[in-house]
Formats: structure tokens, sequence, C-alpha cells
């Protein structure tokens, strides 16, 4: 069991690792282009043509790595009335429930997300002036893939009480 | 079928994340009616093809950024030079900078956590009662919300589809009605406790702004920028974040370069979580659209509402029962779509509609038992919740009164636009 | 064959005599077929982008949608031919040369998999901006929208040295209202009915491109109607649109001239600049054809033809 655990503690630590750094390479980019278009539409009047574009599947990617981060430290925006009022094993078991109903609603995403990037493969869309789309669009499974796994992994903990 | 609502009720109380609520209820209802289940991510897609969205990443970053470094005590000292002399002025100062932080920070509750540690025990220390200061405190979270460039005006916008700037001009008479109701409550009720007026001195308002030098452009720039024409919202949001990010971590050095993933890293958890039930909501709005749910709605509500007045107290009271349940952003982006166009119908225009969303939303943040702000008051201020709930009470009374003038005065929000 | 409800979105606004005239079509034909055909339209874009549509048509949420020249040109690259910018010099010449390659036009749809019922001619787009252009130094540094993906107005782009914003058109509003862009070309009526009138203080009295529109239907949903019914849809629809085809012309001048007698401001070219942006835009056009925007040899014909109208080639000269 012990050398298992390990792994998983490493595999968490460098999973978030990743998170952060995607995150923050992310956000600083968008910032930086964004500026970037500004100053240089008021100084040489001209701009990145592709870079509102761009812009624009950042903020896609950025909100998939942002509900990714938050499906790790379980801070997405729920309701909660029950959960409130139980505690101890109960609370495990409502936990484990809702966890697992959430890694099956991620797992649906990722897999019609990944038909509908298919289908942008098999219609040969371009993106960004040429630029496949579907190599634009496939964060979309990956991502929703990834907070399924995030879902099912909190899902066993609560059912085995940890 | 209605095994399948009964058990999306039950995960909703147990606290099952609203995306995947939302995205389950769109899931179901496509495959009800027969329509491939791609379709849900072609719309989760369209957030990469809505211009506007940038803004919200770019301007969260920049208010929690703000709220780690010094300016949330320097807005509390410039406000408090400015307005510490007036009758409960301790109180008025708490209500301006609160609303002054949450029109950046987007009424996360972080208002609350990065303002509420100074100002609960400076009121304290002035001698207005706890439960008073409390109740100030945790009322004071969400006010703001209808000042430019706050989250939920942008997303209002962006789903309706009507003009930002002309919301964030709309929203500022009802603000500064919400915080003069606000205010004057806190001057009569604490008439008969003796709390010593302050001074006013322009030495200390000058020595506040010197202080204070490097956030005092950035209102000006934002709003300058944007009715200039300068910038659009999203450029005015990405040279906000520019800006704080220079001025906080290079001049200023009040945050470590060390700190800023994990900065980056909780402001991008609440942008994502947001900005993933938009995604969701999108597919669940379609699918209502595909059905042609507005028009039944219209109809429905024609049915036993014939004029504006009876129309816009169903609203008011329905959207009070909203706020209380749901977290705004989430009422704007699944309720707005539906109500918009009946709203439209009845006469109601489309930036009022907004302001009047907004504010009853806002309520919504105190409204017991669920509201956002009473827990997080709880969490900072480790008291019971039952504490808080009596707290906010009286705070509650006026902010209602001010949502009941705000939606059958239209022209209190379209006088400016 | 089987009964049919056709889901067609756009991004024409509910309410506009556009709507009004394709749900009277759509009564007839569900008269005429005695129920067995019927349309749902999704107006004021609704359904999302012309992107977005099309990505739906293709999982068979939607079944076709009406497009503009710039959008059609996703289901087949030729289709935005016309829209060429400066190709035609009137009304007159738009006329005669569609004459002749619609049905060129029609068939390569057909053969791409979809159906159409005619192309409606919107008038000459022209642009409109917040400060006034009269040449091309005027342009420098403002915010000038080309619709997303349209390689065409790139290569103008590229050619006039100019930096653009793309947009999706259903963007374009709130872009405008919220300074993201500055510029936007499109016909006269277009500009009223997606408002962006309110929004712009000149037009430069210069028609720059032809611009049309039609629905698009994907031939998998329409061949599962029986073919007597889809000679019905056939017959009316496309009186309906022959119809938007004859009224656009007129309804475009008018247009124009509310629009100038509205208080927007008329910016005239001179001569010799109306020529020098003749010359860049030819040159850009068969830039746009050399990187494989649309078939060069069509456009090659497309020209002789035209020649062959102003007298300046023997009609003789030209094949097809
Ligand atoms: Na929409
Ligand atoms: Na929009």
């Amino acid at each position: 069991m012990q050398p298992i655990e390990r792994t998983a503690g490493r595999l968490e630590k460098a999973g978030t690792w990743v998170e952060n750094a995607l995150l923050c390479a992310l956000l600083l980019a968008m910032i930086g282009l964004a500026c970037w278009q500004i100053f240089a539409r008021n100084l040489f009047g001209s701009t990145l043509v592709l870079g509102d574009e761009l812009l624009r599947l950042m903020v896609l990617w950025l909100t998939l790595a942002g509900a990714l981060a938050a499906s790790r430290a379980d801070r997405h925006i729920a309701i909660a009335l029950l959960d409130r009022v139980l505690d101890g094993r109960a609370l495990d078991a409502a936990k484990a429930v809702t966890e697992a109903f959430t890694a099956i609603v991620c797992a649906l995403l990722a897999w019609y997300s990944y038909a509908f990037v298919m289908m942008s493969r098999e219609f040969e869309d371009v993106l960004l002036g040429g630029v496949p789309a579907w190599w634009l669009q496939a964060p979309l499974p990956i991502g929703f893939g990834l907070m399924a796994w995030r879902h099912a992994l909190h899902a066993i903990a609560r059912a085995l009480g940890r | 079928m209605t095994v399948f609502w009964l058990l999306i009720l039950v995960l909703v109380l147990l606290g099952a994340p609203l995306f995947a609520i939302i995205g389950a209820n769109a899931l179901w209802n496509f495959h009800g009616a027969d329509i491939d289940l791609q379709v849900v991510a072609i719309e989760f897609f369209g957030i990469a093809e809505t211009p506007v969205l940038l803004a919200i990443p770019l301007f969260t970053f920049a208010g929690y950024l703000l709220s780690e470094s010094q300016a949330p005590r320097r807005l509390v000292r410039l406000t408090n030079a400015m307005l510490g002399w007036m009758p409960a002025g301790l109180a008025v100062v708490a209500l301006v900078a609160c609303a002054l932080f949450t029109a950046f920070t987007g009424a996360s509750g972080v208002t609350i956590v990065a303002l509420g540690a100074l100002l609960v025990p400076a009121l304290g220390q002035a001698g207005y009662p706890e439960r008073f200061n409390l109740g100030l405190v945790t009322t004071a979270g969400s006010l703001g919300l209808l000042f430019a460039p706050s989250l939920p005006l942008i997303l209002y916008g962006v789903i309706a589809e009507v003009s930002i700037e002309d919301l964030f001009l709309a929203g500022v008479i009802p603000g500064v009605l919400m915080l003069a109701m606000l205010s004057g409550y806190s001057m009569w009720k604490n008439r008969a406790i003796r709390v010593p007026l302050g001074d006013f001195s322009w030495r200390e308002v000058a020595a506040a702004a010197r202080e204070a030098a490097w956030e005092i452009p950035l209102p000006v720039v934002v709003l300058g920028g944007i009715y200039s024409g300068f910038f659009a919202i999203s450029e005015a949001a990405a040279v906000t974040a520019l800006y704080v990010l220079i001025v906080d971590l290079l001049i200023l050095r009040e945050v470590k370069f060390r700190q800023l993933p994990s900065i980056i890293r909780e402001s991008m958890i609440l942008v994502g979580g947001i900005m993933i039930i938009l995604g969701v909501s999108r597919a669940s709005t379609n699918f209502m659209i595909d059905a042609g749910v507005p028009q039944m709605l219209l109809e429905w509500v024609s049915g036993f509402v014939s004029s504006p007045f009876a129309f816009m107290l169903m609203l008011l009271l329905f959207l009070l029962v909203l706020g209380a349940i749901l977290d705004i952003f989430s009422a704007i982006v699944l309720v707005v779509p539906l109500v918009l166009p009946v709203a439209v119908q009845f006469g109601v225009d489309p930036i009022h509609l907004g302001i009047v969303f907004l504010a009853a939303m806002q309520l919504g943040y105190i409204t017991p038992p669920v509201g956002l702000n009473l827990f997080i008051a709880g969490y900072r201020f480790d008291r019971p919740i039952v504490d808080i709930y009596l707290s906010t009470l009286p705070f509650f009374a006026f902010l209602l009164l001010a949502v009941v003038i705000i939606a059958f005065w239209p022209g209190l929000s379209l006088w400016l636009v | 064959a089987a009964d049919m409800t056709f889901k067609i979105a756009t991004v024409v606004p509910e309410g506009s005599s556009w709507m009004t005239a394709m749900r009277a079509g759509a009564e007839d034909i569900e008269a005429r077929t005695e129920g067995r055909v019927k349309f749902k339209f999704y107006g004021g874009g609704v359904q999302g982008n012309d992107a977005q549509v099309r990505r739906k048509m293709r999982v068979g949420q939607l079944h076709g949608g009406a497009f503009t020249s710039g959008a059609m040109r996703d289901f087949h690259p030729d289709m935005e031919i016309y829209g060429l910018p400066l190709l035609f010099r009137g009304y007159d010449e738009a006329r005669q040369l569609r004459e002749q390659f619609d049905p060129i036009l029609y068939q390569r749809l057909e053969d791409a998999g979809y159906v159409t019922f005619g192309f409606a001619g919107g008038g000459f787009a022209y642009m409109a901006s917040n400060t006034r252009i009269a040449n091309r130094d005027d342009m420098e540094g403002l915010k000038i929208w080309i619709p997303e993906g349209d390689q065409v107005a790139r290569a103008a782009a590229d050619t006039l040295g100019i930096a653009p914003v793309t947009l999706p058109l259903t963007d374009v509003l709130t872009g405008l209202q919220t300074e993201l862009i500055d510029t936007v070309m499109g016909p006269p009526v277009g500009m009223i009915v997606m408002q962006w009138h309110s929004t712009v203080e000149y037009i430069t009295d210069f028609p720059i491109a032809y611009v049309y529109a039609g629905v698009i239907i994907d031939k998998r949903h329409f061949g599962k109607i029986s073919e007597q019914d889809q000679a019905v849809v056939h017959e009316v629809m496309g009186d309906v649109y022959r119809g938007f085809d004859e009224a656009g012309e007129k309804d475009n001048a008018e247009a124009l001239d509310a629009l100038f007698a509205g208080g927007i401001q008329r910016v005239d070219l001179t001569d010799a600049e109306k020529a020098r942006w003749r010359e860049l835009l030819e040159a850009s056009n068969r830039e746009a054809g050399n990187r494989g925007a649309f078939d060069l040899e069509l456009l090659d014909s497309m020209e002789c033809a035209l020649g062959a109208i102003r007298g300046t080639v023997d009609a003789g000269e030209c094949s097809q």
C-alpha cells in the first residue's frame, strides 16, 4: 500500500505544479498579448491580426484550467444545504455520491467534446487563419476528462472514508 | 422522468457542483429531444467566440492582486480622511470603502476577507456595538455590485447582449441610493451611542492621498479610458491587470513574486468556476430556445399578469427567492435568457432589468439561510451563523426597500444612460 | 419520404420584413404539402453565430440557415465570389453577370451537399466609421472590423496596410458599442437592421463590395421529403428569394438616403482615389485567389464576361 500512496502523492504534487504553471502562463500571456495589441495599435497602427482570436481561445483554455483547479480544490460553486447538517459517515456518503455524479457528467462532457473535436477534424475546420481547429479545441475533451478523473478520485476517497 | 428530476434535486441539496447539475440537465434534455449531444460541446466552445469575456479573468485577477497588497488599508485611510468627520463617520467609511473595493473584486467574498479584518476591530475600538459591526461588514461585502467594472454587470451585459457601458452608467444612481440608505440607517442607529465625531484635516487627506497615489489613477484609467472611447472594456481590463501587476510587484513591492502563483490560482479558481457554469448554461439555454420555452413562458405569464406593474412585482418576488437560493453568476447565466424576452414584452428596458436583477441578487448574499456573505463572515470572524443572521437583519430591511424603489422607478437607472 | 420540420437559423432579427416573408412562405408550403413540410425559424442569432449554426447543421440539431455571402463561403469557397471588393461597378453589371453565373454557383453548392433557393442581392457594402475616411491614409490606426475567417477581406486589409479586428457578425454591434471596433463595412439595409448605424458618424459614399444572402439546407435532410414536396419548397422559397432579390436594390438605395438624412455624414472620394482603391483591391483579390480562397479560373471567366458587358472584350473570347 505505502509505495502506491507515495506515488499517488507525488502525482498529486506534480499535477498541482503543472496546473499552476499552466494557469500562470495563460493568464500572464493574456495580459501581455492584450496589452501589446493596444500598444501596437496606438503606436504603429497595426496589431497581430490573429491576436484577438487567440485571446478568445485563451479565455476558453483558462476556463478549463481554472475549472480543473477548482475540481482539485473542491471549490466549485454549489448550493448545498444538506451537507451542512450531515457529518461523519453520512457526510462522506453524501460526498461520495455527488462526486461520483460529477465525475459521470464530466466524463459525458469529455466524450461529446471529443466527438465535437473529431467532427472539426473531419470537416477540416481552421482557426487562426489556417491552424487546424481541432488542435485548438482539443483542450475541451482533455480538460473535462481530467476533471472526470479528479472527481472520480474524490468519490473513491470519500467512499473509503478518507 | 420524474425520478430524474427528484434525483437532481437531491444532488443539488447534497452539494453537487452547479455546473454538473446544469450540464446533466442539458444532456438529459437534448437526449430526450433526440438531438446529438455534441451540441453541448458546440455551445461550450462558444466561450471562445464571445469577445467581452476576456474582461472577466483580467479584472478578477487585478482585484485579487489588489486585495493581497496594502491597498485595502490605504483605501480605508483615504476614505476615513475624507468622510470620517461625519456622524457615524467610520460606519460610512466602511460602507463606501467596501463598495469601491467590491466594484473591483466582483463581490466574490474577497471584500469581507480583505477589508473586514481592518474594519471590524476599528469599529469596535471606536465604540460601535459589536452586532452592528458584524452586520455592517457582512452587508457591505456585496455593496458595490452596481458600480463599474463589477463582474456581474459585465456578465449581464454579455448574456443580455446590451451595452456594458450603458450598464455601468445605469448602476451609478441605484448604487449610490443603496449606499445612502445604509449610511442613513447607520447614522440614525448610532445617534444614541456617543461616538465622538472625527476631525477633518486637509493634512490627513493629503497624506492619505499621497500614500494611495498609485491606486487613485485606477478608476480614472478604467472609467475614463472606457468613456473617452480610448479603451474597449476588455482592453481596460488588460491595462488594469498590467498596471496593478507592475505597481504591486515592481514599484511598491508589497506582493512577492513567489506569491504570484497562488494569487493567480485563487483568482482563476473563481473564474473557472463561473465560466464553466456559463459554458454549460449556454447549452441548457440553447435547449430551451430550441424547444421554444421563452414563448411558452411569455404566454404563461401573460395568462395571469396583465400590467407592467404586476409583472415587475412578480419578477421582484421571483428574483428575491432566486437570489436566496442561487449565486449571482449562475442566476445571471441561467435565468436572464428566459426572463429578458418576457420582460421586454412587458415594456421593461433591458438595462433597467439588469440593474433590478443585480440589486435583487445582491440581497441574496445576505438572505438567510444560504447567503454567501453570511457564511464567509461567520467563518472569517469565527461567530455562530445565527449571530450573523440576526446582525444583518436591519441592513437587509433597508436594502430590500432600496431594491423595491429601484424596481419601480426605472428613471433612477435610466437617468444617466 | 417522411414528414419534416426544417429548423432554420439566422442572425436576421425577429420581426424584420425578411422574417415575415420567410414565415409567409413557410405557411404557404405547409398548406400546399398538406402539413407534411413545416419550417421553424430561429431569428436574431439565438442559435449562435454563423460558425455555430454551421456546426449545429453538421450534427443535425439545425437543418439549415440563412447566410450572408461571407458565411456561405464556408459551405463552398466559391460562394463569396461576387463579393470580391470592387468586382462590380453597379447593379446593372451584377444583374447581368449573375444571370450567367448563378446556375454555376448553385450547382457547385449542390455538389458539396447543400440546397439553396437562390441568392438575394443585398446591395453594396459601404464603409461606415466614427471618423471621416476619404483616402487610404485616413484608415491608419482605426479599428476596422472584418468577418472572422474571411480570407478575401484579410487580403484586402493586408494590401491596404491596415490592422483589422476579426469578429463574428453577431458580435459587431457589441464591438461597436464597446469600442472594440470603430469602422465596419456593410450594406445600408444591413446597417440599419443590425443597428450599426446608431454608433457610426460617417459613411464613405463608395460601393465597395456586392453583398447577398441565401438559405442553405443540408441535402441529407432535404432529401427526406418526397420529390413533389421538394419541388413545392423550391418553387415557393425561390419566389420569396426572387422577391428579396428584386427589392434589394431599391431598399438599399432608400436605406442609404435615410442614413444620410438621419444625420450620418457623407464622405466623397475623388476619382483619383477611387482609381487607386480599384487598383489596390484588384491586386488583393488576385492574391486571395492565389492563396486558394476561391477558384481563380472562375474569376477569370467572370472578369472576361464583365469585360464583354463593359464592351472592352469581345463576348466570343470568353469561355465558361
Ligand atoms: Na445568447
Ligand atoms: Na454577444
